[in-house]
């Protein structure tokens, strides 16, 4: 069964081939999708792990300080810092702004204020690390290299530093620099802060605050990416069904060709049950094969979209599962066609 | 170790089936035998329902009525695996049109049946070499059928059917698409494979297969009237002359009374076709064209006809108004 389901393959090459590449572009955009979603929550995790803390204050009934504004006082992080428990506090500052870089471009950027040498404070990949008011460091992807000024609002910035995947909301690449200059952007030089970042675990957080922790902080930092995610998510149902529909209609036209040969085979002691595997057979090889080469586009195509893409191992496992599924149910039609080919056709 | 016979016996064999609606009898009450190790021939035009008669034996199809038997098998009592493992080892068919799987070689062709049985791969191998030695391509094992001239693929058809020993071999027009060369190697190799042990029946519509043949069956619809016979028949009111699929016999002339002509639908509703009136007359394409007949005719009254054979209606023919219609005879003379 296995050589007339692999010979026949060969003998269809062609027609074989179209349905492997059509299935494969699917897969592929199917894996993008999938890593755009992923890179979601990869880029918040990256960027709060970054800051390097246990616990982040924020006024009670906040859920976060990246997707929800609200203030505190700074000096509230002095008043942590003598708590049990705690082992350093800093206030910092988060807002979204534009960049202007030199050669006029300008660029969506989230920036963070934060207290040279205090948590959340970054550490340079490149260049200098943060250390005086009007320095900032920037993640690689506002394309401002170490040495480059540019102006946000009318501050005008010098980069001492780079780092790299520090983004949210999508790409968003982050510009550190220090709290005074943030608060000058946000609060028109007021003393506040959107958090107290804590190292340590506080036995008791003052009356009207509330302490969350990392992943409290990456969950809400995505939240505003939900919709989005739930339009990925429909339009990755959709891909499947493309494809299935693809794989199965290229099957299911090959049957139609073959309707005298399963004859022929019936006639000959053929067993419906076993044709009839031979056909899944071929579709799920078509389904796996697309699913080889969808992994390696995808790995192709990542560096054209201007969003984090993240494509863990877990993806590429479910991609050849679901392709799995994808064969066998794309084989159906095709099937309940064979299933009844009378072998007295074979006389026709 | 016993031999078995593969003597077959065909008892008041009767095939119907649907087609476009209208119920079609292939054949009618067929009574065969054949001996262990002939090679008995199934003679006749197309569509006279030869290869229906080859399903049924090779027990791809059911008849409506009637019993088949191949050696000690009730072929028609066979069902679910029974018949598979029937169809598998028992009978070797050999195609019309070769049907051989285009993606296989010569060789896997002739291993797939020993294949899809769940032989194993060495011997499935072994038994096809074996075989594509004997019909003489040795050097064509590894060519696929499109490589293959179209005697050569029905070679390799019969090495195929010959696969597992069966008792029956049953041939469709295995002729039908070769030129007089490969006619004359399949012909020889056909002969040859019917020998003790194993029955061969071949259907044909190729006069040339007669003097290999141990026993002619001919399928050859006939007239049953003698072509001068003339008969008078009286029906009363609502009486059937003949229904659709039966033997021709006379073209009936309406001397008094009425007939109308209906076809039978699968659902056993009518389909009304004609109706005569007296000195009409109907149903002549049947007994000249030995063809059956093609509707059923009923009394609309009380009728009396008269019935002529082929010959003696041309005979009269002459005398015909209305040209090669339904028409008026002219007086007896």
């Amino acid at each position: 069964m296995l050589t007339l389901t692999l010979r026949d393959l060969q003998f269809r090459l062609r027609q074989f081939s179209i349905a492997v590449i059509g299935a494969a572009l699917v897969f592929a955009v199917l894996l993008i999708l999938t890593g755009i979603s992923e890179g979601f929550n990869t880029e918040a995790e990256d960027t709060v792990g970054a800051v390097d803390v246990d616990a982040w204050i924020v006024p009670e009934g906040v859920t976060g300080p990246f997707a929800t504004v609200s203030t505190l006082p700074a000096g509230l992080a002095g008043q942590l810092r003598r708590g049990e428990g705690v082992r350093r506090a800093a206030p910092m500052v988060m807002l979204a702004q534009k960049l202007e870089r030199a050669d006029g471009e300008l660029v969506q950027i989230n920036v963070l204020g934060v207290q040279p040498g205090a948590p959340g404070a970054p550490t340079a990949e490149d260049g200098e690390n943060l250390m005086a008011s009007h320095e900032a460091v920037l993640d690689d992807g506002t394309d401002v290299g170490v040495g480059d000024s540019f102006t946000i609002g009318d501050q005008r910035f010098e980069a001492v530093g780079q780092v790299e995947d520090r983004t949210y909301l999508g790409g968003v690449p982050v510009t550190y620099v220090t709290l005074r200059d943030a608060q000058a952007l946000a609060f028109e030089g007021q003393n506040l802060a959107n958090t107290i970042v804590l190292r340590g675990e506080p036995k008791r957080v003052p009356r009207g605050y509330t302490s969350l922790t990392n992943q409290e902080v990456v969950d809400d930092m995505v939240r505003p990416l939900d919709g989005a995610r739930q339009v990925i998510d429909t339009v990755r149902v959709l891909m499947w069904v493309v494809a299935a529909v693809i794989i199965g209609a290229v099957m299911y036209l090959s049957a139609l060709e073959r309707l005298r040969d399963f004859a022929v085979l019936k006639a000959v002691g053929g067993e419906s049950r076993s044709l009839a595997l031979g056909l899944s057979l071929q579709a799920i090889i078509a389904a796996l094969i697309a699913a080889i080469i969808a992994s390696v586009l995808s790995v192709l195509l990542r560096p054209l979209f201007p969003v984090p893409v993240t494509i863990g191992v877990g993806a590429y496992l479910i991609l050849a599962g679901v392709a799995l599924v994808v064969g066998i149910v794309a084989s159906i039609a095709a099937l309940r066609r064979v299933l009844k080919v009378d072998p007295a056709l074979a006389f026709g | 170790m016993t031999s078995v016979s593969s003597a077959l016996q065909i008892d008041h064999l009767t095939i119907e089936y649907t087609r476009g609606g209208y119920k079609v009898r292939a054949i009618d009450d067929m009574v065969l035998e054949a001996e262990d190790g002939e090679l008995a021939l199934l003679l006749g035009p197309s569509g006279c329902g030869k290869t229906t008669v080859l399903s049924c034996m090779a027990g791809l199809l059911t008849p409506t009525k009637g019993k088949i038997r191949l050696g000690e098998t009730a072929v028609t009592e066979l069902e679910g695996a029974e018949l598979t493992e029937f169809r598998r080892y028992s009978v070797g068919i050999i195609f019309q049109s070769f049907n051989l799987i285009p993606s296989l070689t010569a060789r896997e062709n002739v291993m797939a049946p020993m294949r899809l049985a769940g032989s194993h791969r060495g011997n499935a191998k072994r038994r096809a070499e074996q075989l594509l030695e004997r019909v003489g391509l040795t050097d064509r094992m590894e060519h696929r059928p499109a490589a293959l001239s179209g005697g050569q693929q029905q070679r390799v058809a019969v090495a195929r059917a010959l696969v597992h020993d069966p008792l029956l071999i049953v041939a469709d027009e295995p002729t039908a698409h070769l030129d007089y060369i490969q006619v004359e190697e399949v012909l020889q190799l056909l002969r040859e494979i019917a020998s003790p042990g194993r029955l061969v029946v071949v259907a044909t519509h190729d006069d040339r297969f007669r003097p290999l043949a141990d026993r002619v069956i001919d399928m050859t619809p006939r007239a049953v009237a003698e072509g001068t016979k003339e008969v008078t028949v009286e029906l009363k009111q609502g009486e059937i002359l003949f229904h659709h699929g039966d033997a021709p016999d006379f073209v009936y002339v309406i001397e008094s009374g009425g007939i109308e002509a209906f076809r039978e639908l699968a659902d056993g509703s009518e389909e009304p076709q004609a109706s005569f009136g007296p000195g009409e007359y109907f149903g002549e394409l049947g007994p000249m064209l030995n063809l059956p007949r093609s509707a059923t005719a009923r009394a609309t009254s009380e009728t009396v006809l008269r019935g002529y054979g082929p010959q003696a209606f041309r005979a009269r023919q002459y005398t015909l108004t209305g040209g090669r219609k339904q028409g008026k005879l002219a007086p007896r003379p």
